[in-house]
């Protein structure tokens, strides 16, 4: 085992490549806020929405959920986008889900809710279950 | 929103662990960015959208259809500005109009608030729509607590009696407020009134990008058109694969009994396949589709619906077509699309808009009353209600003054408007303002403040003058008045009230004082004033005030007297409009004179002037020039404290150069220190603070009227 490490060190010293810390800190920090700008925060110009609704309307959509359908549990939508699109926690998109039912934050709410979906004093929503 | 999502109208991306496709996009119908908004914080930067109307968008989108340069400004006879959720007023439309023409701009919200009365006086505002993303609960527990600690008056309960129909939270109304100054106070001092900053990012082509009105909707077209033409394609190949199945059926039926007996024939369905394809010139799709088809196509009726089918995709497939070769047809087909959404979901707007003055000015929050501003000889300064004064029994002689320090008494009283501005001078010439509602409210008996701790001037600093204007923005007003200012050793300077309108806490100089000189007296004139400046020496000059041309803020000045010797100073300018003024002056011991302005010579400034008081050993210097009418009195005040009070009027008008009439009778040794002169006090008094009222009355409302058409 030993000798075997030995025997790497050579290779492992050709894959060290020595960075300014200074740059790598710059170019790391950069590579992350385009990902916050471009995965996460920022609506796109077309569809006005962020990568998160869009992912919980097309999991709607999967679910068969058109308005025509009764209701279905929340925590199923959220399962739904968080198992197949959504590689985040299930709190982000379940917010999501219910600030698109809330009239009193959309002009135009994309999801019609059933029960509590919080009110505009700041009350929480339900939880989702 | 997702509809049409599986014709191929948009890109797919793998999803997270590459075992699924998801969206890149959706396929929205309508300008969702617009309609919804948006908001979210990324590193760097920052996006916040409005909300808007679902009619007026598409509105809007119809027309940048129509006319592909239009400009924002014509998009915007469409969409007025943002429509939120929860209703509410825009206050002002500059906000919204520079947000729609630059991608930012801050736009004011207002609740929606009425002032109701109730049980006959007591009044109430009524809330019913709060600004967007405020959380309403939040909104009343602070106000609460400003209420609590004294920062809010007037308030004497707060219920929210919101409930399912909507929203109404109520505010009592002490009964000696002013309901709508309660209003105002809450709109600024709690989230009644917010401001909602539009900055419009959002990601153009995976770049996030700052986006104006007409950004976005042809952003929203372009994309619109794409999906439409992917939406085409896919439908016509779709139609197109259909049509060649069709066609296989076809000709099957028409050789129908030859294809049966090579069915029958074959021991495999892939012969068959296979013969049909060799036999009839079928492709391999056509010859499954027909050995698909159940038996029960093979009657009458069944032959002519393929066959109408057939026909009907022919047409189908032409129509596609010619979609995809003319983009007029691609835009119509948007266009109709949008008004069938806006006539189906289109509602009126909810948020209205309305006017507003570039900003709410402090002054909205104060009642614009008159009240009497009194400032002292030691400097203390006070407003009093004029109402306090009218209260006081007519007839009464009362002190018109306050209580102040022995020896001190009040010499300047005037009237003025709450929203007046008092400027103030000082001994080396400097200016301050002071709004009227600035300074301490006192009772008609009170000693007031000294003006050193308001304003903020050296203790060391003497105010030597006051001016009251009536408005810093009435152009006219500014460029038609001058002050005029002189200083002890003869100069004078004339400036346009226009360099004195935009204060600062700090002042600013007004006139630039000579080493050893100071400034001694500002007075407001209208451009063509009398002015007649007197010396200690018993001389005294009139000129036009005309000859003094206006100068800048900053300068020195020009001569106004010759001094007769080194000793000599000036000790008083007045400015005469009323030919029916008198000039009064005042020598050291006790002797004075009343004349007629036209005794005194126009001259030319910057002459000795002529001999205004026979300076003898009996009268003593001269002190003091003061403009009068007989409606006044004059105040002496002796250096050894005695102050005596004389009604002009009792003083009868003489020549010149004479000596005068003895005034006061002083004790050896003592002296004039300085004289004032204030409002006769008796009814006559009374008459002329009313009529004054009124003037100011009038002026401010004219520029009330000004600010709601701005």
């Amino acid at each position: 085992m030993a000798e075997e490490t030995e025997n790497d060190n050579p290779h492992k010293e050709d894959r060290i490549i020595s960075i300014n810390i200074d740059e790598e800190m710059r170019s790391a920090y950069i590579d992350y806020s385009m990902s916050v700008i471009v995965s996460r925060a920022l609506p796109d110009v077309r569809d006005g929405l962020k990568p998160v609704h869009r992912r919980v309307l097309y999991g709607m959509l999967d679910l068969g959920l058109n308005n025509n359908k009764p209701y279905k549990k929340s925590a199923r939508i959220v399962g739904e986008v968080l198992g197949k699109y959504h590689p985040h926690g299930d709190k982000s998109v379940y917010d999501a889900m219910v600030r698109m039912a809330q009239e009193w934050s959309l002009r135009y709410p994309f999801v019609e809710g059933q029960g509590n979906y919080g009110s505009i004093d700041g009350d929480e929503p339900a939880a989702m279950r | 929103m997702l509809a049409d999502i599986n014709k191929d109208t948009i890109d797919f991306q793998l999803n997270f662990d590459d075992s699924l496709q998801e969206p890149t996009v959706l396929p929205a119908k309508f300008p969702n960015l617009l309609v919804n908004g948006a908001s979210g914080i990324a590193v760097g930067m920052a996006t916040n959208m409005a909300p808007h109307n679902l009619t007026e968008v598409i509105n809007a989108t119809l027309a940048c259809i129509d006319n592909r340069d239009i400009e924002v400004k014509e998009l915007m006879q469409y969409i007025k500005g943002p429509d939120f959720p929860t209703g509410a007023i825009i206050y002002g439309f500059e906000g919204a109009r520079e947000a729609f023409e630059t991608g930012r701009g801050r736009i004011v919200i207002r609740s929606r608030a009425e002032i109701e009365t109730y049980n006959g006086e007591r009044e109430r505002i009524i809330v019913t729509e709060v600004p967007y993303q405020i959380n309403k609960a939040l909104m009343i527990e602070r106000t609460a607590e400003l209420v609590n600690e004294k920062k809010l008056e007037g308030i004497s309960a707060i219920r929210d009696e919101s409930n399912r129909e909507g929203i109404r939270v109520v505010y009592e109304i002490k009964r000696d407020a002013n309901a709508a100054i309660v209003l105002n106070n809450l709109y600024k001092y709690t989230s009644l009134q917010t401001s909602f900053s539009i900055n419009n990012i959002a990601l153009v082509h995976g770049r996030p990008m700052l986006l104006n009105l007409k950004d976005l909707i042809h952003h929203f077209v372009e994309h619109r058109h794409e999906v439409v033409i992917r939406r085409t394609k896919f439908e016509l190949s779709e139609a197109q694969k259909r049509a060649h199945i069709l066609e296989g059926l076809l000709i099957a039926l028409d050789h129908l009994d030859e294809v049966i007996r090579l069915i029958r024939a074959s021991n495999t369905p892939d012969d068959a396949r296979e013969g049909l394809i060799t036999q009839f010139g079928l492709t391999d799709i056509q010859a499954r589709a027909i050995l698909d088809m159940t038996l029960r196509r093979l009657t009458g009726l069944e032959r002519d619906k393929i066959k109408d089918e057939y026909e009907g995709l022919m047409k189908l497939i032409d129509y596609l077509n010619s979609i995809l070769g003319d983009e007029a047809i691609r835009m119509q087909i948007i266009k109709d699309e949008l008004i069938d959404i806006r006539d189906k979901y289109g509602d009126e707007r909810k948020t209205e808009m309305v006017h507003s003055s570039a900003e709410m000015q402090t002054e909205d929050f104060i009642e614009d009353e008159d009240v009497v501003i009194t400032i002292s000889r030691e400097g203390y300064i006070k407003r009093t209600p004029l109402t306090e004064y009218r209260r006081q029994g007519r007839g009464g002689k009362g002190s018109i003054g306050s209580n102040s320090r022995d020896s001190d008494f009040i010499e300047h009283l005037l009237i003025a408007s709450n929203h007046n501005y008092m400027l103030f001078f000082t001994e080396s010439g400097q200016c301050f303002w002071l709004r009227v509602f600035e300074i301490p409210e006192g009772t008609r008996t009170s000693k007031g403040r000294a003006i050193q701790n308001i304003i903020n001037i050296p203790k060391e600093e003497n105010i030597k003058a006051y001016i009251k204007l009536i408005s810093l923005k009435d152009k006219e007003y500014l460029e038609n008045n001058f002050i005029i200012m002189c200083t002890r050793k003869g100069t004078i300077k004339k400036t346009s009230l226009e360099a004195y309108s935009r204060p600062r806490a700090n002042g600013i100089n007004a006139i630039n004082i000579n080493e050893g000189d100071s400034l001694l007296e500002a007075n407001l004139t209208s451009g063509s004033s009398e002015i007649v400046m007197a010396l200690k020496s018993g001389r005294a000059i009139r000129f036009n005030e005309s000859t003094v041309r206006p100068m800048g803020r900053t300068a020195t000045g020009v001569r106004g007297i010759t001094l007769e010797d080194e000793h000599d100073e000036v000790v008083g300018m007045i400015s005469i409009d009323n030919p029916e003024t008198t000039v009064l002056v005042v020598s050291e011991k006790g002797y004075g004179k009343r004349t007629d302005i036209d005794d005194y010579r126009v001259t030319n400034r910057g002459g000795k002037g002529v001999k205004t008081l026979n300076i003898t050993d009996k009268t003593g210097k001269l002190v003091a020039i003061k403009g009068v009418t007989d409606k006044e009195d004059l105040m002496i005040i002796n250096k050894s404290g005695i102050i005596i009070r004389i009604a002009i009027s009792e003083l009868r008008t003489m020549g010149r150069a004479t000596q005068g009439v003895r005034l006061i009778t002083l004790k050896e040794n003592d002296e004039i220190a300085s004289v004032a002169k204030i409002e006769h006090d008796d009814e006559e008094d009374e008459k002329e603070i009313d009529e004054n009222a009124e003037n100011n009355g009038t002026e401010p409302a004219a520029g009330d009227t000004d600010e709601i058409t701005e």
